[in-house]
């Protein structure tokens, strides 16, 4: 993740081009959605996804990174977004048995499903520069009630 | 204008791969939860923004309107849609290009079967600031009152529980265990039924698994979860279609539920459940779900 990268410090060069600064990548996403109604449609939304996944390309991995293989990762994208809403019936049996907050166990079997189909497209740096995971596992934070002791 | 803060802290559990977030205004005269805590930690960017309109995003549970933890975002989208009239994101925490990567930048308002629907709310026309966002002040957010609904008297029993699930996630997350979330399906078929058993001794009391019917409501739950996982895996594996997999649950949440109220008396069920032994949960309507889904 971004412990070895301190927020807004310089990125690693992958060959691809130019990337989007952090402050011109805030912009540009807080502007794709600035003014969107609550609830887009399904194309209106999927054109949305679309969109911030060029970002995040152009942003992380570089603006002449190649279309076809931007096209895989939105394929990818594509399949997560569908297996994000069968988390519903888990986020349900959860709240019914165990008063969890949310799937967890799920929800991290998808997101290492997403990087490993990732990994398919993506070389290790280049998956690196993307996720920032440093090595360690996809993990997305599910325990957040209360901040750690203080030392 | 007042100026809103993105604050982030690791999470306990597997510390060092994932960090909360939340919002506060500059002076930290109010900070908004997303989810989570909402104090303590480490501020990671601010800029100027109506702290007013960040308050009608957050919403009065201060979660922004993502539903389902999980499903629509984690506390990285709730705290996004907090800090859009300041402009900024809570880009760069650890674990951050994942969680975006997998539910955006605002969190994904679509959910399923009319469940977890979580459209952002932007309140455009709202600007100013809050009163208590007004003062200068400086420093990081005061430790802030629970708001009324989370300043309700804890039922007794609620922290030893809520310490001994964290326990169990602690052991199950041991280095070289591997985590409860990378559990193989057995392993976190057990790792359920421990919760339960948890679950099961704070609302029942811990000495009802000792008799048969803790007995058979833990056989219940075993069973509950054996097939839940085939049910599961076969739609994930795209075995199964929508309908069926809606009925396959439905079937099961029912078939439980028939048998808990088989084995506990009524005050048990509800206590146990939350529900009414009369009105069993269920996920939908098959035939909705294929009208609404057909490429699921």
């Amino acid at each position: 993740m971004s412990a070895d990268r301190p927020p807004d410090s310089p990125r690693p060069d992958l060959g691809h081009g130019p990337r989007l600064t952090d402050e011109e990548y805030d912009r540009r996403v807080v502007g794709l959605h600035e003014g969107r109604p609550p609830m887009p449609s399904r194309e209106e939304d999927r054109a949305l996804r679309r969109a911030e996944l060029e970002l995040a390309i152009d942003h992380r991995l570089g603006r002449d990174f190649p279309a076809a293989r931007r096209e895989r990762l939105w394929q990818v994208l594509e399949q997560v977004e569908r297996r994000r809403l069968r988390l519903v019936g888990r986020y349900l049996l959860g709240r019914l048995f165990t008063r969890e907050k949310g799937p967890a166990k799920s929800a991290n079997r998808l997101a290492g499903w997403m990087v490993d189909h990732f990994a398919d497209v993506l070389d290790p740096r280049e998956l690196e520069s993307f996720f920032e995971l440093g090595g360690a596992e996809p993990r997305l934070p599910v325990d957040v009630e209360a901040p750690p002791e203080e030392d | 204008m007042g100026t809103l803060v993105a604050w982030h802290y690791p999470t306990a559990l597997f510390a060092d791969q994932a960090d909360h977030t939340y919002v506060a205004c500059g002076n930290g005269g109010k900070a908004w939860s997303c989810w989570g805590g909402k104090t303590g930690g480490n501020p990671l960017r601010s800029a100027p923004g109506s702290t007013l309109r960040a308050d009608a995003i957050a919403e009065p549970n201060e979660r922004a309107n993502i539903k389902c933890y999980l499903v629509n975002g984690v506390c990285h989208q709730a705290a996004n849609r907090i800090l859009l009239p300041a402009g900024i994101t809570v880009r760069g925490v650890r674990g951050y290009w994942l969680s975006e990567a997998l539910y955006g930048t605002y969190g994904r308002p679509r959910g399923f079967l009319g469940f977890c629907e979580a459209p952002f709310h932007q309140h455009s026309g709202i600007s100013g600031d809050l009163p208590q966002c007004a003062e200068a002040a400086g420093g990081p957010p005061a430790p802030m009152p629970l708001a009324a609904a989370e300043a309700e008297p804890e039922p007794p029993g609620m922290a030893s529980y809520l310490s001994q699930v964290n326990s169990l996630y602690a052991q199950a997350g041991a280095p070289g265990g591997g985590g409860a979330f990378a559990l193989d399906a057995e392993e976190a078929g057990a790792f359920q039924l421990r919760l339960f058993g948890l679950l099961t001794d704070f609302k029942l009391g811990e000495e009802y698994r000792q008799t048969s019917g803790g007995e058979a409501l833990m056989a219940a739950r075993g069973d509950f979860e054996q097939r839940r996982d085939e049910v599961e895996r076969a739609f994930f594996y795209r075995e199964t279609g929508v309908g069926e997999f809606v009925a396959a649950y439905n079937e099961l949440m029912i078939d439980f539920q028939r048998q808990s109220a088989e084995i506990l008396p009524e005050n048990g069920f509800r206590a146990l459940l939350a529900e009414s032994p009369e009105t069993p949960v269920v996920l939908g309507d098959p035939e909705v779900a294929r009208l609404a889904y057909p490429e699921a």
